[in-house]
This record gives structure tokens, sequence and C-alpha cells, in this order.
């Protein structure tokens, strides 16, 4: 508690002194990055403009000098034009000169044998040699100082032959020889031949020999207006010195610089206009940067497709041989189309960056100073608070003190200690105004002090009262709760003697109730036994009388058989008669045959007659034999009938005196089950009214139970009471006896 | 001429009936003592004994079956050089006639020794039927026996 005040006024004075500190640097550091960035973009969209410019600036020098050198061109063909005409007429002469001709792209040689060219008479002779001086060219060379040729034409396709020139080969000698082919290997015809074979004059750009002019042809023709050959004047595009100084003077930063190489064909990839480290007609298509790509090529790529005034980006890592370490190189790429220049301004981005870089660390600098004086203002709160604090908390601590004592129960110790500190401070005098006024002073903590000391006094009385009167208080309810607890256990004792009443009571409530639904279904099935016996029996009278009548028609169909059998035996006896009447008739009509035979002629009629009669008595005997033959089945028929008969009615006779037996059973049977059923009725009634007298039992011992349970749970609930008396007065006596007071 | 049809068991016989007395029903005979066993007995016939011979006795060695239809034949024979007698022959089913002329009977060409009473033969649509001579019906020792002092006087 007395550290902890003072750790917390301690706090809030560091809080108090860090918070506007944290936010300053919090502030300072957030705005230092984003300035930073914002410089950074700043410098190298300055940089692009820079360099952009830069190539923009060489591309329009590239524009002029061509503008130039073209007019120089047309001015230096109108010279060697006018020298042409005053050397004399063209023509071709009768001789012939043989050549060795040199296709300039293939350097495959052709032999021709070639009228000779004459101007004003005069051959131009075959002169590869350039100290001896040829005619015309080397005169126009000395007026206008451009490169001159004299082209004779070597067949019909229009193929042109140098016959005399001041361009030199490799080897430092005339190119006299070598040709210009109409069509080129590729198979496309060559711009200038085909320009020139139509009497026009062409302007611009070609390649002679080895290397490229700004050039004009234009066609010589001879007396007849033919086209016998050409003149040619040029000026060399790469050999422009004042262009390539301008070119090689720009600096870009420390160490970038503007460099041209050539953009298709032969010179593809290849420096025109060196830049530092690099020389005149250097290979470059295949350099790579630090990474193993080729940028060169891709920049070609770009730059090819750039119209005028247009301006392409290419950035990549390069190590230069000067270079430590690599660096990152920014290219601004443009393209001067009509020489095939493409024209690279590059500069080193980490030149640029010395701005940026003196910013930041300013920037670093200032974020710094804040965190070193934001530490320093710290440090002086902390002091301030510390010194502060201590004053504030000495009295508070003292007062403190006392109320621990106090609350410790230790009222005589308190107030001795007060008392001390009043005599200690103020020299003898009781007074504790007099203490506070020497300490503190008349604030807040002299004002609680005295009340305080009012208070220690105050308790001391009120505590050695109470201390009294808890003693007595303890003793009573201990009794009151000995005497509740004995009568519990005796409510307790009988509740359990009721149950054990009860259930017992219950249990044979139980049984009476089973033994009763048993004697009901028992009575149930005697009487049902007995309805069916009864029905039985009814059923067996009903078959008896069934079976007399049976009887009585059985003896009646058998004395109808014994008739029918009778009346058979009569027929059978007419019968008999009726064929020996038939035999008679037949004996007699066969002696009247005979005796008709006797007789002779006199006989015929009568043995007709005998005959006639004889077929009668044939026939009657068929007939009668027919009738007995069924009257022998009729009879046995009968006779079997009323064999079956007699069976019949035999049986019948026997199953009634069955049926009679069993009926007489039945009868005993029924009698017997009627008898059983009172007897069940009165058993039944008797169980019926035990179970009734057990149950209002039973219900008498629940309610009993039920009350016993009530007074027990009341006399517990008493107990309890008791004890919590018992206890508030225990702890009531305890609380006091922690208190010392002055007896 | 006129013949006399009769059956002995299944087979048909035929006998002329010009020497035919009277055809009579089958009556009680009256057994002879010691007679042969084809000597059925004698009877007494308008005043007069006539012995009775089973025809089927002689030729089947059996009697006649006792039917209605078995009659008894009365017919008149030569006794040898003595006069002539009536004599009874029994025979079963004798209740037909049949007309015949002589193309109808046809000779078998057989001459039984122990049967010389057989005849000629008539071919009917039922069958064939045999026809017996009279005179020779009866044994030899059997007409010795049938003197004409016991017989009937004509």
């Amino acid at each position: 508690m007395k550290l902890m005040l003072r750790h917390k006024i301690m706090g809030m004075a560091c809080i108090a002194a860090l918070l506007p500190t944290t936010v300053m640097l919090l502030l300072a550091g957030i705005q230092r990055s984003r300035v930073s960035a914002a410089v950074r973009d700043d410098l190298d969209s300055l940089t692009q403009d820079s360099i952009r410019q830069l190539a923009l600036d060489a591309y329009h020098s590239c524009e002029a000098a061509n503008d130039f050198i073209q007019q120089e061109v047309v001015s230096n063909l109108k010279v060697a034009e006018k020298i042409v005409k005053s050397a004399g007429t063209p023509r071709l002469s009768s001789e012939k000169v043989e050549w060795h001709a040199v296709n300039q792209y293939t350097d495959s040689v052709t032999a021709a044998t070639l009228p000779k060219l004459t101007l004003g008479g005069t051959w131009i002779a075959p002169n590869s040699n350039p100290a001896i001086p040829s005619p015309v060219v080397d005169e126009v060379r000395g007026l206008v100082g451009g490169a001159c040729t004299i082209f004779q034409k070597l067949n019909e396709q229009g193929d042109m032959l140098r016959i005399a020139t001041t361009i030199r080969t490799a080897a430092n000698t005339r190119a006299v020889g070598t040709y210009i082919p109409a069509y080129r290997p590729d198979g496309s015809p060559d711009p200038v031949v085909s320009v020139v074979s139509r009497g026009e004059t062409f302007h611009g750009r070609a390649y002679v020999v080895n290397d490229w002019y700004i050039s004009a042809y234009q066609p010589i023709l001879d007396g007849d207006k033919k086209i016998v050959g050409m003149l040619f004047v040029g000026v060399e595009q790469s050999r422009v010195a004042g262009l390539r100084s301008a070119i090689t003077s720009v600096k870009v930063g420390k160490t970038g610089q503007v460099y041209v190489i050539g953009g298709q064909d032969q010179s593809r990839g290849r420096v025109v206009v060196p830049r530092e480290g690099y020389h005149d007609g250097d290979q470059l298509w295949e350099a790579r940067d630090i990474e193993g790509r080729l940028y060169v090529q891709s920049m070609v790529k770009k730059a090819l497709v750039l119209k005028k005034d247009e301006v392409a980006f290419e950035r990549f890592m390069q190590r230069r041989e000067s270079d430590a370490a690599p660096r990152m190189v920014t290219n601004a790429i443009a393209y001067f189309e009509p020489w095939d220049w493409i024209i690279i301004a590059d500069a080193y981005e980490e030149e640029f960056h010395g701005a940026r870089d003196k910013l930041e660390s300013s920037l670093s600098n200032l974020f710094w100073w804040s965190v070193a004086s934001g530490l320093c203002s710290m440090v002086v709160a902390l002091i301030v608070a510390s010194f502060l604090t201590g004053k504030i908390t000495v009295p508070i601590e003292q007062i403190t003190s006392v109320a621990q004592q106090i609350a410790r129960g230790d009222l005589k110790t308190a107030t001795e200690s007060i008392a001390e500190e009043s005599s200690g401070s103020d020299g003898g005098s009781s007074s504790h105004r007099g203490v506070i006024a020497a300490s503190q002073g008349d604030d807040e903590t002299g004002q609680l002090l005295g009340a305080v000391q009012t208070m220690t006094r105050s308790l001391n009385s009120l505590v050695g009262q109470v201390k009294q009167s808890s003693i007595q208080l303890v003793s009573t309810s201990t009794e009151i709760a000995a005497a509740a607890r004995q009568q519990e256990v005796t409510a307790n004792d009988l509740g359990a003697s009721t149950n054990e009443v009860v259930a017992a009571t219950r249990e044979i409530s139980a049984t009476s109730q089973e033994l009763l639904g048993t004697m009901n279904d028992v009575t149930q099935m005697a009487g049902s036994t007995a309805s069916l016996a009864g029905s039985g029996r009814s059923g067996l009278w009903g078959m008896e009388a069934n079976m007399r009548q049976l009887v009585d028609a059985t003896r009646t169909i058998s004395s109808r058989l014994a008739v029918i059998s009778d009346k058979a035996n009569n027929i059978n006896s007419v019968v008999t008669t009726i064929t020996k009447v038939a035999d008679e008739t037949n004996l007699l009509s066969l002696n009247a045959a005979i005796e008709a035979e006797k007789a002779g002629e006199y006989g015929l009629g009568f043995s007709v007659v005998a005959r006639e009669i004889r077929r009668l008595a044939d026939q009657t005997a068929v007939a009668t034999l027919d009738i007995e033959q069924m009257m022998k089945e009729m009879r046995s028929a009968v006779s079997a009938g009323v064999m079956e008969m007699d069976r019949f009615g035999e049986e019948v006779r026997r199953n009634v005196a069955d049926v009679g037996k069993i009926s007489e059973q039945l009868e005993t049977i029924i009698s017997q089950v009627q008898a059983l059923t009172p007897r069940f009725e009165s058993v039944n009634h008797g169980m019926r009214v035990q179970a009734q007298g057990a149950e209002q039992i039973s219900k008498a011992m629940v309610g009993l139970s039920d009350s016993t349970r009530q007074t027990a749970d009341s006399l517990k609930e008493f107990n309890r009471a008791a004890e919590h008396l018992n206890e508030a007065a225990r702890g009531l006596r305890n609380e006091v006896s922690r208190f010392n007071v002055n007896d | 001429m006129l013949m006399l049809i009769f059956r002995l068991g299944e087979d048909r016989y035929a006998l002329e009936t010009s020497q035919v007395v009277e055809i009579v029903p089958s009556l009680v005979l009256r057994k002879l003592p010691h007679a042969p066993d084809h000597l059925a007995g004698v009877f007494n016939y308008r005043g007069s004994i006539v012995p009775v011979i089973d025809l089927r006795r002689i030729m089947q060695d059996r009697p006649c079956e006792s039917c209605l239809s078995t009659r008894i034949l009365l017919v008149r024979l030569a006794g040898g050089e003595g006069p002539s007698r009536i004599v009874g022959l029994r025979a079963e089913r004798m209740t037909e006639t049949l007309k015949v002329s002589d193309g109808d009977l046809v000779d078998p060409g057989i001459a039984l020794k122990e049967a010389p009473y057989l005849g000629k033969i008539i071919n009917d649509p039922q069958g064939m039927i045999q026809c017996i001579r009279m005179e020779d019906i009866l044994p030899r020792s059997t007409m010795d026996r049938l003197s004409p002092e016991t017989g009937v006087r004509p």
C-alpha cells in the first residue's frame, strides 16, 4: 500500500514525460519515409527526362546533319555533271576492253568484254592505283571533297560496272571492276539501278563497296540519248566528324554517355559512334547483362518500331571493365531511320542518387536528435516527481500504520502510538492538533489524523461492552441447540417405523389386488366353458335328430330297392316265356317249310309263309335276348345298392349311439362347471373386501408417515436455526475478542 | 332242293329234307343201358319208340349243348335190305333252311374211310357248309342193332 501510492505518482509523471516524446518520434519516422519515397520518385522521373532529352538532342543533331549532307550531295552532283559535260560527249567506241567484273555483294567474278567508254574521245581507262589520277572522278573530288564514281552498263539487265572511282577498297586500291547487280542476292531489284534505268536521278542512302553513303546517282546518256552508264557522288554517312564529336562529348551524370549502333542488315548491333569503352565497328549484338539477358537485342527490337521523336527505355544491371560492382543502367533509345541509327543515351542511376542520400541522412539526424531530447526531458520529470512524492506520502504512511493497528484490533497500541507521536513532536503537549501542525500544518492530512484519534477512543469503549454480552449469548444458544437435536432424533425414529408399516400394507394390498384379478379371470373362464359345453350339447342334439332321419330314409330306400328287384324277376319270367314262344314258332316254321317242300309245287306259297314266320321268330328272339341282358344288369345294380344301403344304415345307427354317449358326457361337464361358478364368486367377494381393507390401512399409514416427516423437517429447521444462532454468537465473541481494549 | 342247316360246335352242316319226317324239340330221353355213346337214348314218338343219335358225339366225340335251339331231327332211314324206320338225329342250332340247286354243290374230291357220310360242300357267303349223306351216317353195327321188328311200322 505504502509503495503503491508512490509508484502510481512516479508512473504518472513518467507517462506525462514519455507520451509527447513518443508521438513526436512516430511522426518524425513516418514523415521521413514519406519524404524519402517522394524524393526518390521525383529524382527517377528527373533522370528519365534528362536522358530522354539527351537522346532526342542527338536525334535532332542527326536530322540536321542529314539535311545538310543531302544538300551537299545535290550540289556535288551538279559539279560532277558539269565536269562530265565539259569533258565531252560520252560514247561507246568500237574498240573493246576485257573486264573481270566482281559482284559487290557476293564477290563472284564474271569475265566480260565491253566497248570502251569515251568522253569527248578520251577513253576512261581502268585505274586501280590511287596514286595515278583518274579523269573526271579525281577532278570532282578535288573540287567538292565527296566521293565520285563513273559506271558503265555491263549488260542489258542493267548491271552497273565501276570503271573509274575515288572509293577505296579495304586493300586501299580504287574499287574499279566491281559492279552493282540489277538484282540483289535475295532477288529484290536494286533500288539504285531500277531508278537509274528509268532515266531518273536517285537520291538517298546507299551501300557502296563497304560503307554507307548519302548519295546521288544520275544516268550518263550518249549522243543518241541512250543510257550507257551512270555518275555517282556521295558523302560517307559516318564520317560526319562534327556530329560524331557532338554525340560523344555529351555526358550523362558522371559516366553516362550517348552512343550509336546500327539497326538493320550488315550494321545490325555494330557500334557506329562509340562511347567510352567501345570502338568503331564493335559488334554488340550478343552482349548480355549480368542476368544473361541479351540487352542489345532487346533494345534494337524496341528501337525499330519507334517513330520520329519517340523514345523507349531499357533498364539493366551491367558491369563495365572500369566498374568495381555491377550498376543499374537506364537507357533512353531513339531511332534515326534515314541512317538506320539507334541512338542510345545511358545513365547510371547511382549517380543521380546523391541528392536523395543527403536528404535521407539529414532526416535521420533529425530523428535521432528528437530521441535524445525526449530522453532528457523524461529524466528531469522523474527527478522532480520523486521529490514531490516524498512530500505527499510520508504523513499518509503514518496514518496508515495507525489504521492498520486498529484493524488488527490492537486498540491499546493504536492509542499509545498516537499519544507518542503527539508527545514526541510537541514536547509533552497532549494536543494532536499540535502534532499535525508541527509535521504537516493544517491541511487535509492533519484533519484526517484527528478524526482517527477520536474514532479509536469510541471504538475502545464499544468493544468492551459487546464482549460481555456475546459470552452470555453463546452459552444460551448452545443449550437450545442440544434440546432440539434430541427431539429431531426421536421424530426420525418414528418416521422410519411408520414407513416400514406403510410398505408392508402396500404389499398386502397389491397381492390381494392381483389375486382378485386372477379370480375374476378364473370365473370368466368357467362361465365361458359352461356356455361352450352348452352350445356343443345343443349341436349334438341336432346331429342326433338328423341321423335318426337318415336311418329312416335308408330303410325306405332299401324296401324300394327290394320292390324293384321283385319286379325285375317278374319281367324275367315274362321274357323267358317270350323266348319259348319264339322258339316254338321257329320250330313250327321249320317243319312247315319241310312239309311245303314235300308238297312240291303246291307247297311253294306255304313255304314263303313259313320263311316269314321264321324271320319274325328270329327277330323276337334277338329282342328278347337284349331285354334279358338289360334285366340282368339292372338286377345286379339293384342288389349292390341294397347291400350298400344296408351297410350305410348300420353305420348311421352306430353313430347315433356314439353321439348319444358324447351328449351325456357333455351334460355332466356342464353341470359340474355350473356348480363351480357360485363358489368362485364367494371367494371373489372375500378377496375384494380384503383388498379394500388393506388399501384403507395403507392410506392411513401414509398420512401418518407424512405428518411424521413434516415434524422431523420442522425440527431440523429449528435445529439449523439454533446452530446458526450459536455460530453467530461464537463469531461475535471471536470478533470481539480480537480487540485488545484498555480494561 | 331244300337243305336243313344246323351246327355242331362252330361248324355248319346241311341235310337234305326229302327224308325228314319232322323236327321236334329236344326232350328228356330214356337212356338205354350198355348203349354206345352216340346212342343218346330213346323216346316215344306218336306211339313208336325212336332211337336218338347224337351227331356231335359221332363227329366230334362230345355231346350236344342243351339249348332251346338243340333239336331232334326225325328221318326215315332205309335199313339195308329190311324195311325203313324212323331215327332221331340230335344237333345244335337247328333253326334255318336253305334252298340250293345242284350247281351249288361242290365235290371236295376227298373220301375218308372213317367218315363215309361226308358229302359235297356248299359255298355260302358266311362260310362253307358240309353236306351229310344220311344213309351212311350210322355205323354198320348200330344199323344192325336197329332191327325192323323193333322199328316203327310204316
